[in-house]
């Protein structure tokens, strides 16, 4: 069943860019580093290039298996299945965290008396519609679905002109280089470094030989969308309020004439925060039925989601400890699993190759 | 078999049904954050004053929508129309937070600020200080960052909200309209909304400028035209620290390359007991730092073209002597304006020109050195005025009529 | 919920035990030789038949009986006295076969007497009985097992007219009529093409009606077709009346709010859908031609988009896509604009709904289904009643209902005019007429718990429910998921005629990758459905 699931290479490529916009928009990670923030984005994005690279270079190795397949071959059955495990545990809980981000932004924003629990329980329903539906038609649905998440971007973009202020770039490097560099590797690790979940997916690709064409032209164009957004908050906004916001984009749609747009940027959380918990929950569901040796996943939809949603609300207690877990805590603990055992895949594949 | 199919259609049901029931279940028991048009109170003004025991009072504008309505039909218009269409409450508490939602006991509907066109301040309170204010509106997602803000000199904020509008059915949209035709053409106040402030407050080389508005004339029924949006508030931080009256606003205006028109009038040179008047358009207001020997020297260029607007003697204007001597004369009232302008700030230590924020961004290492003692350094640097003065058009005629 | 799965299983069982019955064939039967035999087994099947006529003649110098048996008024009198009964009295007919009396009689009348189009010989005596009910006239003879049925079909049919349904101001103005024959003979007229074939089928236990085939030799997909022909094989029912019931019986998603199946009343559009590679089911006594596989954007395609040009069609298309937005999300958007995101109107208009709301006791959402509710019991009032009267319910309708309710202060001027609008951009889409109603409530529903977010929650679901749709193996969505950038130029907007040099890629050319996919998928759940069946 899993084996069979095929998706086209613009199919891929929506999902990655929808998976890079995700949360990233709304809570703006690169806001730390003020009137710099374009800097220290592009750094992360030039670093996001060096990592999918890296993806695509383990997955071209054998194109067939995932994630879960590849780390059983190369660490061995026992050893394998811990890091495996390790993974699935990382994949839900990503998927556990857009959730709560999204509860939040929700409760923050528009639905002030709506209880958490239920928007994200809503939410989480469709995403287990979706996954029961399977990749297939996640990646058919996105291609319907994407194109609005552009349009909004667009329109918010071209609707802020008139507040634009290129003062507010300057000055330059004002505190030095050393906080641009440590906000960027944030960046780096969110939502760049995700994608490492994209090697669960990777597989289902029709024809493999796109695959390193199409990540590299997804992180390109959603690259290039998210600097977007984030010049705009900037420009509309100043380093000051940056810096301040808990979501920044919500306080520069309300800058648009006349109108307050910020219903946009909900839709567009909706719309990414869609995308990346489906492809989360997908990568972890493949990963269990993987280990577990099952060849149907379906089964595990409605537990796992339940527990996404249940780790959801229980993670943390409050805003304040989630945004500074995820600030101060979720780089160093991200990295290892995006970046480290990456390498030491393909490290240990180039050595048996020689060997 | 069948009982297997049965078992399958049954897990198949389970996810549709579950839903199903959730939906049912919420839209039954409630939405909470559904709440109808009819429902709220739509709030077109909000004013904040300080009380003399040192609460904070706010005044909310509300509006009845009906009779807002212009061209309405039917029964009853001329009845309605003696009726205000906006009704005031007010409520103190010790914080405006509190003050806020305490205004509801003395309400019907729940409160709905998303609207709000105008953001009032009283004297005392700006005094005082405004971080609390902004920081409420910056806070509350349900405010409106481009509310237009004015500054109430020397009344009650109360007391100008009560004046009633000839022309609007809502007072505050007539002063907000008023505040933003004023700076286009006329220039004698700018234009302040919530989030220019914000921005400006927490900039440490930019002090927020804050139009003004005062009663012209003590009456039992206080129309809008009886109040005067003219000149403007000079802070330092949050703090009011004076006034620039309706000319140095103009100047400042031209500095920052705000203004779109606005007319002078001077006496002619040939009779000075006539005037002739201008209309002019600013084409060009830059603000530079200059360093000399380690100190800021504030430069402002100014280039303007004008069109004569009305002569009250016949002479040939369109002269190239005349146009030079003109030109000079304007020249001189613009740099005039600019110039108290300045002294004015400098007076105030309130840099509401932007210098520091200029020398923040071109030469971060300078500013590190002054950033500490700017405003005094601000209040002692030499300034430097340049104004070019173009006039390009005459309107329909070159020369007046001349009346035998 | 229980008694629902009861009454499930019960039908399941029903439903096996009906294929059992299928598969007794009923066997052949001979023709009597002798007369008083087949006049007593022709009294015993038609019994109680008013219509069924016979007919006894003594040919050949009186030496040879024949019956010649009719539906009355099935078979056209005329031509049944023209071509069989005035050649069989003819005095020299029988001349030269007296002379020889080699030949056998069946032969020789089939050869030399009769002078009808169509003449068959059959042996079975049920077969025969099937031509009369056809309307063909079977001539017995006695003492031969073998009878001869005549093509003498010649009932009432309502001229070709122009469909009420599908009417145009610009293209053919002929619509299909009742009459299986005239349907076909009309589509053939439009393809002159020995590759267009069309394969006749009987179903129906009761009603035995002829469904036909038809498709377009080396365009359409092979597999295809006989997916269609196995599928029609597959039904086992008493009745088909209209197309509809096949419809039925072979879409893909039953339980669908979507048509997986279309159908058309004219000529022209069924000749270009079956031209791009479709395949047309025919059906007797229904002016309606189903046309398989259904895609989504054939909704938003009207035949006239081709005739008129490409700018123009272009632009009517668009009207169509932002009809189609408006008529399913304009009440929901009105909801979650009022209830929710208050602060995206501008002050003004806020200020205008608040003044025409203020005396209105409902909420934005029960009005809205209130008049969506009332709109569609007009909409069905219009169309049960007889014209003339029809011009009275929209008078009621739009005076009384819609002009009292606003005086009365139930229902604000907003919704009226939303009302109004939804409903019109609803007629411009009449395959989805009956569909977008559910949307719009359920659009209404989602937006009145959480705002625009519900309805971009239901949106989601709406997008991915349509993606798991297929029609005949081909994705729902086609050609926008999965995106085919070569027949996108039919999508939106039209692109002029001489820029569509491909033929829709999803349908045919199996040999290119595409298609090959879609039908690995199709072929999985197909197999997939087929063990559910067979168990």
């Amino acid at each position: 069943m899993m084996t069979n699931v095929k998706i086209s290479g613009y199919q891929l490529a929506l999902l990655i860019m929808g998976f890079l916009f995700g949360s990233t928009a709304v809570l703006n990670p690169t806001a730390m580093a003020g009137q710099d923030a374009w800097l220290a984005y592009i750094l992360a994005w030039v670093g996001g290039f060096m990592l999918i690279w890296l993806y695509v270079r383990i997955a071209l190795i054998n194109p067939s298996l995932t994630l879960v397949e590849i780390l059983k071959v190369t660490f061995g059955k026992y050893l394998g299945t811990v890091i495996a495990l390790l993974y699935i545990w990382y994949f839900l809980h990503l998927a556990a965290l857009v959730l709560r981000d999204f509860g939040e932004h929700m409760n923050v924003t528009v639905f002030y008396r709506t209880p958490m629990t239920f928007i994200i329980s809503c939410f989480a329903l469709l995403i287990a519609y979706c996954l029961r539906k399977g990749l297939e038609v996640t990646g058919r649905a996105a291609e319907i679905l994407m194109p609005y998440l552009f349009i909004f971007v667009i329109i918010i973009f071209f609707l802020l002109i008139p507040e634009y202020d290129t003062n507010n770039l300057f000055p330059f490097l004002e505190k030095g280089l050393t906080p641009v560099i440590q906000v960027a590797f944030g960046v780096l690790t969110f939502p760049f470094g995700e994608t490492v979940t994209f090697l669960m997916i990777f597989p289902a690709l029709y024809s493999p030989g796109q695959l390193k064409k199409v990540s590299f032209a997804a992180f390109g164009v959603m690259g290039f969308i998210i600097l977007g957004i984030i010049v705009r908050d900037l420009l509309s906004l100043g380093p000051d309020l940056l810096t301040r916001l808990v979501f920044p984009p919500s306080l520069s749609t309300e800058l648009t004439p006349e109108l307050q747009l910020e219903p946009l940027i909900s839709v567009n959380f909706l719309l990414g925060g869609w995308v990346k918990i489906t492809v989360c929950l997908y990568a972890a569901l493949v990963g269990i039925a993987q280990l577990l040796g099952l060849n149907d996943y379906k089964h595990l939809v409605l537990p796992l989601v339940l527990l996404a949603v249940g780790l959801a609300m229980w993670l943390y207690e409050d805003l304040f400890k989630m945004m500074d877990w995820t600030a101060n805590v979720y780089p160093y603990y991200a990295f290892p699993l995006q970046f480290g055992i990456p390498l030491l895949i393909l490290l240990v594949a180039k050595i048996r190759k020689l060997a | 078999m069948m009982l297997d199919l049965g078992k399958n259609s049954l897990k198949n049901i389970s996810l549709r049904s579950a839903s199903l029931i959730i939906l049912v279940f919420f839209s039954l028991t409630g939405c909470w954050d559904n709440k109808d048009v009819t429902e709220i109170n739509l709030i077109t003004a909000v004013g904040v004053d300080k009380t003399t025991d040192g609460r904070v009072e706010v005044t909310f504008e509300i509006p009845r929508p009906s009779l807002t309505r212009t061209g309405q039909a039917g029964a009853g218009g001329g009845e309605n129309s003696r009726e205000k269409a906006v009704s005031l409450v007010s409520s103190k508490g010790d914080t405006a937070f509190i003050a806020v939602r305490s205004m509801v006991e003395k309400l019907a509907k729940d409160i709905f600020p998303s609207k709000m066109e105008l953001l009032l301040i009283g004297e005392d309170l700006a005094r005082a200080g405004l971080q609390e204010v902004f920081d409420l509106m910056e806070r509350d997602p349900e405010s409106n960052m481009t509310a237009k803000v004015l500054l109430v000199k020397g009344a009650p904020v109360k007391q100008v909200m009560e004046a009633e509008s000839e022309q609007e059915k809502i007072p505050s949209l007539h002063l907000v309209k008023s505040i933003t035709v004023n700076q286009d053409t006329f220039g004698s106040s700018k234009e302040a909304r919530v989030i220019d402030i914000l921005r400006e407050v927490a900039l440490p080389g930019k002090d927020p400028l804050i139009p003004v508005v005062e009663i012209l004339e003590e009456k039992e029924n206080l129309k809008v035209k009886n109040i005067l949006v003219s000149g403007s508030a000079a802070f330092r931080g949050d703090k009011l620290v004076g006034y620039l009256t309706a000319t140095e606003t103009r100047g400042w205006l031209l500095a920052e390359n705000k203004i779109k028109a606005s007319v002078y009038s001077l006496p002619s040179p040939n009779d000075e007991t006539k005037n002739i008047s201008f209309e002019m358009y600013c084409e060009n207001g830059q603000k530079k730092v200059e360093f000399i020997e380690g100190k800021p020297k504030l430069v402002i260029k100014i280039k303007a073209t004008g069109d004569i607007g009305e002569s009250q003697e016949p002479t040939d204007l369109t002269q190239p002597q005349m146009l030079k001597k003109l030109e000079n004369k304007i020249k001189q009232i613009i740099t005039e304006e600019v110039n108290s302008a300045l002294n004015s700030a400098q007076k105030y230590h309130s840099d509401i020109f932007g210098f520091g924020d200029i020398i923040h961004r071109k030469n971060p290492q300078e500013w590190q050195k002054i950033k500490d003692n700017w405003p005094e350094i601000f209040s002692k640097a030499p300034t430097e005025i340049t104004v070019e003065v173009k006039l390009k058009r005459s309107g329909y005629t070159r020369k007046g009529v001349e009346p035998l | 919920m229980f008694s629902w799965l009861k009454r499930k299983y019960k039908f399941l069982k029903t439903m096996a035990q009906a294929n059992q019955q299928k598969n007794e064939q009923p066997q052949a039967e001979k023709i009597p030789q002798s007369f008083p035999e087949l006049r007593a087994k022709l009294q015993q099947v038609f019994a109680e038949c008013g219509d069924f006529k016979t007919r006894e003649i003594l040919v050949g110098d009186e030496h040879y009986r024949l019956i010649i048996a009719w539906m009355d008024n099935l078979a056209s009198n005329q031509i049944l006295h023209e071509s069989l009964i005035r050649p069989l009295l003819e005095p020299q007919a029988f001349c030269q076969f007296l002379e020889d009396k080699e030949e056998d009689l069946a032969v020789f009348l089939k050869n030399n007497v009769l002078i009808a189009a169509e003449l068959k010989e059959v042996t079975d005596f049920n077969q025969t009985v099937e031509f009369i009910l056809c309307g063909e006239s079977v001539i017995y003879i006695e003492g031969s097992s073998t009878a001869l049925a005549a093509a003498t079909r010649g009932w009432e049919t309502r001229t070709v007219t122009e469909p009420e349904t599908e009417t145009v101001v610009r293209g053919p103005r002929e619509g299909f009529v009742e009459d299986l024959a005239v349907n076909c003979a009309l589509l053939r007229r439009k393809i002159k093409n020995p590759n267009l074939k069309m394969e006749m089928m009987k179903i129906g236990r009761q009603t035995k009606t002829t469904v036909c085939v038809c498709y377009l030799k080396g365009i359409a997909d092979p597999a295809l077709v006989q997916e269609a022909k196995t599928r029609l094989q597959k039904i086992n029912i008493d009745a088909v009346l209209e197309s509809g019931y096949l419809e039925e019986m072979i879409e893909d998603a039953p339980l669908s709010f979507f048509p997986t199946v279309g159908n058309s009343e004219k000529p022209d559009v069924v000749a270009a859908k079956i031209l791009e590679g479709r395949v047309g089911i025919f059906c007797d006594g229904t002016p309606f031609v189903l046309t398989v596989p259904y895609l989504f954007l054939e909704t938003l395609q009207a035949s006239e988009d081709y005739y008129t040009r490409a700018i123009s069609s272009s632009l009517l298309r668009t009207v169509r896509i932002i009809c189609f937005y408006v008529s399913i999300l304009l009440p929901g958007l009105y909801v979650a604009f009022l209830n929710f995101h208050q602060s995206v109107l501008p002050l003004n208009f806020l200020l205008t709904i608040a003044a025409s709301r203020e005396s209105i006791p409902f909420s934005p959402f029960t009005e809205a289904l209130f008049m969506g509710i009332t709109f569609e019991i007009l909409q069905e009032a219009g169309i049960r009643m007889p014209r003339p009267i029809g011009q009275s319910v929209s008078i009621v309708g739009a005076l009384v209902i819609g002009e009292a309710s606003v005086r009365a202060g139930l229902v604000s001027d907003p919704m009226v005019i939303i009302t109004a609008l939804t409903a019109i951009s609803t007629f411009i889409l009449p395959p989805l007429q009956r569909v977008l109603p559910f949307f719009r409530f359920g659009f209404t529903i989602a937006a009145n718990i959480l705002g625009l977010l519900g309805i971009f929650f239901f949106l989601i679901a709406l997008v991915i429910h349509l993606c798991t749709l297929r029609s005949f193996g081909i994705p729902y969505l086609a050609p926008l998921a999965p995106l085919s950038l070569s027949d996108i130029k039919d999508t939106f907007v039209r692109f002029p005629l001489w820029t569509m040099l491909t033929r829709p890629r999803d349908l045919t050319w199996p040999e290119t990758g595409q298609a090959a996919k879609y039908r690995a998928g199709a072929e999985q759940l197909l197999s997939k459905m087929r063990k559910k069946e067979d168990r």
